[in-house]
């Protein structure tokens, strides 16, 4: 890279930042921009996804890299936007029912932001916290596991934050059937 | 103002742990928040929000409803800036079909917004002076507030939930004379922010009860995702309307007051600064207010395409995002809201360790939660 760094305009590029991501962990990769599937007819409009840059860590690596995302001085996320999870269960042909965790980033000191997507499997997904880093992950997650069921190892005090202890389901999950009771008509 | 525990030796003296609970059935929790408070004396040793007693569900009811409908419950998350959840609901829905909003209906949803923000950070103001002792301030706000209320219901016939800001656009253009009506309000407002300087910014017993008290430093709210007047409270200049400005703000001038300290004291005058800006925005925005459309060509049946976008604006509470996950139906696959207040609240099971269970209603009123918003 010679003496210049690619790292000294203020807000990185999306390929610098994936750069320095990859240059770390190679097996991070870019979620590609949403296309239109094969055989879609012409007035359907065209898939929109925010500019930002997409990326998806595998989950044994995902405390890694939030700890690489957080504590190195070129990228310097030093803000937890959100945490949440979507649940996939019912997707196009070729992609795998799953749970993603998203998380969007952001930096205070370069103005850059990128979102994180952790895949896990739709039963029993388990996945590292990251209350330690960002506290604003703390109740964030526990919304996450009392609404999906993720659990998130190490968490300082994983328990149900909305609904109350001893509610049965994991409400905001595809597949979640609603028990009618007193409160129905 | 962390205090000393002193232990004196000698079994006699043993002292037993006590829990308070508090709400959350209690005025003074703005709502239906309980927290459990472990004491040693009158030091609090531990501190655990609980919260869900509000919680109807938002994100998995949007599941089941189309994207107008959607707007329709968007005004209760925080009911008392209905204006702000109406128009970021919009703009996550706008983002995703790419649709262009004319520029009079930017203006719009900017002097709505900002009217809102000053109505809701009266009410800050009142039951704040009201946590605190002071019963008078509250009239004030709330006589300034009704002002407000009574122009809102003016263009969208609702005081509290006003559905105005409609996907593309407004929901109505303004009556003939909304606008001189809305200018001398303005006037009329001006002079009141001395007033309540007298009442309880300078006020020696206010200053006592609040200055010094629930500080929350710098690196602590940007760990916490604190947003909105409490992080701008703890000397930290961000703000969404400058950071990446949505509508029209990009056009409009106005300054973000920092506090110093981050304690009780600067959170609420940053909020009383606020105001004082909004004054400013809005007189801008209603001098720029272009003629023309106010509603942009909006398909009668809203199918976004395939995709995901998150918008995000700053509400009267901070950030506030709405993350939409499309899957080209007519409903939304998936709505996560990004609370401010919720985020907001978490840092209370930290700052309240080590104060004084006098303190408590101090510092929990000055960081403004609404459990709207909070249970969601």
């Amino acid at each position: 890279m010679g003496n210049t760094s690619p790292f000294e305009s203020t807000v990185m590029e999306n390929t610098l930042l994936l750069a320095a991501i990859q240059g770390r962990f190679p097996t991070v990769h870019e979620i590609p921009y949403p296309t239109a599937h094969a055989g879609a007819p012409a007035h359907e409009p065209k898939p929109y996804r925010d500019s930002t840059l997409y990326v998806s860590v595998p989950p044994d690596l995902w405390s890694g890299v939030a700890q690489f995302l957080k504590n190195e001085e070129k990228l310097s996320f030093d803000f937890l936007t959100f945490v949440t999870a979507v649940d996939y269960n019912k997707v196009t042909a070729g992609e795998p029912a799953r749970m993603d965790m998203v998380y969007h980033l952001y930096s205070l000191k370069y103005k850059h932001k990128c979102v994180i997507k952790v895949s896990l499997p739709r039963d029993n997904g388990r996945v590292d916290s990251v209350a330690s880093l960002w506290h604003a992950a703390d109740w964030q997650e526990r919304e996450v596991y009392d609404m999906f069921g993720i659990q998130f190892r190490n968490h300082p005090n994983l328990k149900r934050i909305l609904m109350w202890e001893g509610f049965p389901g994991w409400p905001m999950r595809k597949d979640y059937l609603h028990i009618p009771d007193r409160y129905d008509d | 103002m962390t205090t000393e525990i002193v232990r004196l030796p000698g079994k006699d003296l043993s002292t037993e742990e006590m829990i308070l609970n508090l709400g959350p059935q209690h005025p003074s929790t703005h709502g239906v928040l309980r927290v459990i408070l472990s004491l040693d004396g009158e030091v609090i040793t531990r501190a655990e929000p609980d919260v869900g007693y509000l919680h109807r569900g938002t994100e998995k009811l949007a599941e089941n409803r189309t994207y107008p409908q959607m707007l329709v419950i968007s005004d209760r998350w925080d009911y008392l800036s209905a204006m702000s959840n109406n128009l970021v609901w919009c703009l996550a829905v706008e983002n995703l079909m790419q649709i262009q909003v004319p520029d009079r209906a930017h203006y719009l949803r900017v002097i709505m917004v900002e009217l809102n923000r000053i109505a809701s950070h009266l009410v800050f103001f009142g039951t704040y002076g009201i946590d605190i002792g002071a019963y008078t301030p509250f009239l004030y706000a709330f006589r300034e507030r009704e002002k407000i209320l009574d122009l809102f219901e003016e263009v969208s016939g609702a005081r509290m939930t006003y559905n105005y800001i409609r996907i593309g656009g407004v929901m109505a253009d303004l009556p003939s004379d909304w606008i001189a009506k809305c200018l001398s309000f303005l006037e009329w407002l001006k002079p009141r922010f001395q007033e309540y300087d007298t009442l309880l910014t300078e006020n020696p017993i206010f200053k006592d009860r609040t200055q010094g008290i629930g500080i929350l430093d710098k690196e602590k709210a940007i760990s916490y995702g604190i947003t909105g007047p409490n992080l701008r409270g703890s000397d930290m200049a961000f703000d969404i309307r400058k950071e990446e400005p949505y509508s029209c703000y990009n056009k409009l001038k106005f300054n973000i007051p920092t506090g110093k300290n981050g304690d009780c004291w600067d959170r609420y005058w940053v909020r009383v600064q606020e105001m004082k800006e909004s004054v400013a925005i809005i007189e801008q925005a209603i001098a720029g207010l272009p003629q023309g459309d106010c509603n942009a060509k909006v398909p009668r049946i809203i199918r976004p395409p395939v995709g995901e976008s998150y918008a995000q604006i700053e509400a009267p509470r901070g950030a506030l995002g709405i993350y939409l996950v499309s899957d080209g139906a007519d409903k939304p696959y998936r709505v996560h809201v990004r609370p401010p207040s919720f985020i907001n609240l978490a840092v209370l099971q930290d700052i309240l360790v080590g104060m004084k269970v006098a303190d408590v209603i101090a510092i929990l009123g000055s960081v403004d939660i609404v459990l709207g918003e909070v249970d969601r």
